[in-house]
């Protein structure tokens, strides 16, 4: 196995950083918002650095990434108990594809803040103590004197809404 | 299509809160195998929910930039250069990917690093609940202790006054403060860095003080660490020095490393001190007359450590017991016991000095089934009580130490006395004479322990 010249490890060290935010999204899914997907991406991330000197840097790296972010999850998987396990392996494997499909472009991030800007105030606030903050859904909505399900059922249309901008945004800077 | 049980987005809401019940997620499982629309609407949801946790919400920066590390304070690893060693790779990806590449890891400590309270003292503010999980970026601890244990599955011990920043769940910063890390297997790759150093363990427990003096201590418990110098991080990859389970050094702020002789401890690491500290020993010091300027292993003071099952040596698995069921004799039980270091049976020009800081009964524990040597003879007066030392069996047989008092692999060791009635220092020798050593058994290094009246 050939050794990467520093300027391909630069170029790897790169695009395993642009990355990032797509391989947590993927085990956040994947392991339907357990606890330890930043674990599962610190164990994925280890493997990419050991096949690093066999990546080909003129193939996508997303994909090949994401095949082995799902395969630590798969380990993962084997390693908890069953009554933690939320999808089957076919199921899984769907969510993947689907996962992929959506995927494909980079820039996520920066879309995702030009898209929340967007967002009415109230939308915004409410944004901020789900994700800034870290408050609960519960606390919010006793906070706000509503009922949990209708925050729920509000983040809900927000995540939906902030989809839609992000993948517009996204096609519409794709090159042709 | 209409589908029975609760509306696809709370369910969707039920497992990113962790609130789902099985039933809840059976029904999720359900409903996304059978409907691949609803398959495409719960990826959009997980992917925006991951997004928007990995930006910490990006619309509030203003309020989240005082909380981000500054990454121009940072070292880098050196990414031109591949690690060599598989421990390396490791330091290098924890630094790489949770030090400061981008926007992606920064955005994660916008929101804090996520800690459950496993344990807290002494705090005067009370906020510290055992339990309770809080999000970190900063932590000013004025007084007490704290033990958190982080996502990374590390168990970080802190003891005022500190003050930390919390860069990821394998990363932090110690500008002030006695800091213990136990990593487990998950954590290996944690990184500890403060003014003068940057500790990268190897998978290990060890330990950080940084006082106000402007040095950093490093103490390894178990496994070992590599010290890097902060300042040339970034043109090298080479560690300033690695250390193993028993050994401690000190950095200064010119990046020059000395011994430290002494750690000083209360059982199972706890209130561990470099300068005898509050641990509560009698024992206040003991040195060598080693003059090898490498050599980091420190003599281990256990304050009030002379129990069943003690460690005997520093760095190996030996334990006092009792030779049988009526166990260690009552003057010794509770002593301030000193882990020796075995190696150092073999050398026939050792000198020990041991200081207490108050009147106390001074023990020397050696292997009676060698001829006493003649310093001991002179200075000491045998008590006739006789204990165990547990030669342990190697990791390597997959073995276990004996539990208690006769059980095991044991050595008879006498106990000898020599009582200090104004405390002060006492110069031990070498485990044995230069001749008369019998040879028909192995010889152990003795032990140190000290008992106040």
């Amino acid at each position: 196995m050939a050794e990467m010249t520093p300027e391909q490890m630069s170029q790897f060290v790169e695009r395993l950083t642009a990355a990032q935010s797509a391989l947590y999204g993927s085990i956040h899914t994947l392991l339907a918002g357990a606890s330890d997907a930043a674990d599962v991406l610190q164990e994925t991330n280890r493997v990419l650095w050991r096949k690093a000197a066999i990546y080909d840097l003129s193939r996508p790296f997303l994909p090949w990434a994401l095949t082995v972010a799902r395969f630590e999850v798969l380990a993962h998987r084997k390693r908890q108990s069953r009554d933690r396990l939320v999808f089957d392996d076919d199921l899984l494997g769907q969510i993947a594809e689907e996962y992929e499909r959506q995927s494909t472009r980079g820039g996520a991030l920066h879309a995702l803040e030009h898209c929340l800007q967007k967002l009415p105030a109230a939308q915004r606030e409410l944004v901020d103590r789900r994700y800034l903050r870290g408050e609960s859904v519960n606390d919010i909505a006793s906070g706000q004197g509503r009922a949990a399900n209708a925050v729920s059922a509000l983040l809900y249309r927000i995540r939906g809404a902030l989809a839609d901008c992000v993948d517009h945004a996204l096609a519409r800077d794709e090159p042709a | 299509m209409s589908e029975p049980g609760a509306p696809f987005p709370q369910l969707v809401q039920s497992v990113l809160d962790g609130s789902a019940s099985a039933e809840q997620r059976q029904q999720l499982a359900h409903r996304l195998r059978t409907d691949p629309a609803l398959r495409t609407e719960y990826v959009q949801q997980m992917r925006l929910d991951a997004l928007l946790h990995f930006t910490g919400g990006a619309v509030a920066q203003k309020t989240a930039a005082a909380a981000a590390p500054d990454p121009q304070a940072t070292p880098r690893p050196n990414v031109s250069k591949f690690p060599a060693t598989p421990f390396r790779l490791m330091a290098a990806i924890a630094a790489l990917l949770l030090v400061g590449l981008g926007v992606s890891t920064l955005g994660w400590s916008r929101r804090g690093v996520e800690v459950e309270v496993v344990r807290a003292t002494e705090i005067a503010s009370g906020q510290w609940l055992a339990g309770s999980k809080l999000r970190l970026t900063r932590l000013s601890l004025a007084h007490g202790s704290v033990e958190f244990q982080l996502s990374s599955g590390v168990r970080l011990e802190v003891v005022a006054p500190a003050e930390l920043q919390f860069v990821s769940a394998l990363h932090v910063r110690v500008s002030l403060g006695q800091v213990t890390a136990d990593v487990g297997d998950r954590g290996k790759g944690f990184v500890v860095d403060t003014a003068q150093t940057q500790v990268v363990d190897l998978g290990t427990k060890f330990g950080v003080a940084v006082p106000n003096a402007g040095h950093t201590d490093v103490v390894v418990f178990q496994g070992e660490v590599e010290l890097f110098d902060r300042r040339s991080r970034r043109q090298s990859d080479a560690p300033m020095t690695r250390l193993v389970e028993g050994e401690a050094v000190r950095v200064d702020a010119q990046q020059q490393m000395s011994r430290i002789m002494n750690v000083t401890s209360g059982p199972h690491d706890k209130a561990w001190s470099t300068d005898g500290g509050e641990a509560g020993s009698v024992i206040a010091a003991v040195r060598d007359n080693l003059r090898d300027p490498t050599a980091r292993f420190y003599y281990r003071i256990l304050a009030g450590g002379m129990r069943e099952d003690a460690p005997a040596f520093v760095a190996k698995r030996h334990e006092w017991n009792g030779l049988d069921a009526a166990g260690l004799p009552a003057e010794l039980l509770g002593a301030d016991l000193v882990q020796t270091f075995p190696d150092d049976r073999a050398n026939t020009g050792l000198e020990i000095v041991v200081s207490v800081s108050r009147p106390a009964a001074l023990y020397v524990l050696i292997d009676s089934r060698h001829a006493t040597p003649a310093w001991l003879a002179a200075t000491f007066t045998d008590t006739g009580a006789r204990i165990g030392m547990e030669n342990a069996p190697l990791l390597t047989s997959g073995k276990a130490v004996g539990k208690g008092p006769g059980v095991g692999n044991m050595a008879p060791f006498a106990v000898w006395r020599r009582d200090l009635p104004a405390g002060g220092s006492l110069t031990l020798g070498p485990p044995r004479d230069s001749t008369g050593d019998n040879p028909a058994s192995p010889l152990w290094m003795y032990g140190i322990a000290a008992k106040p009246f």
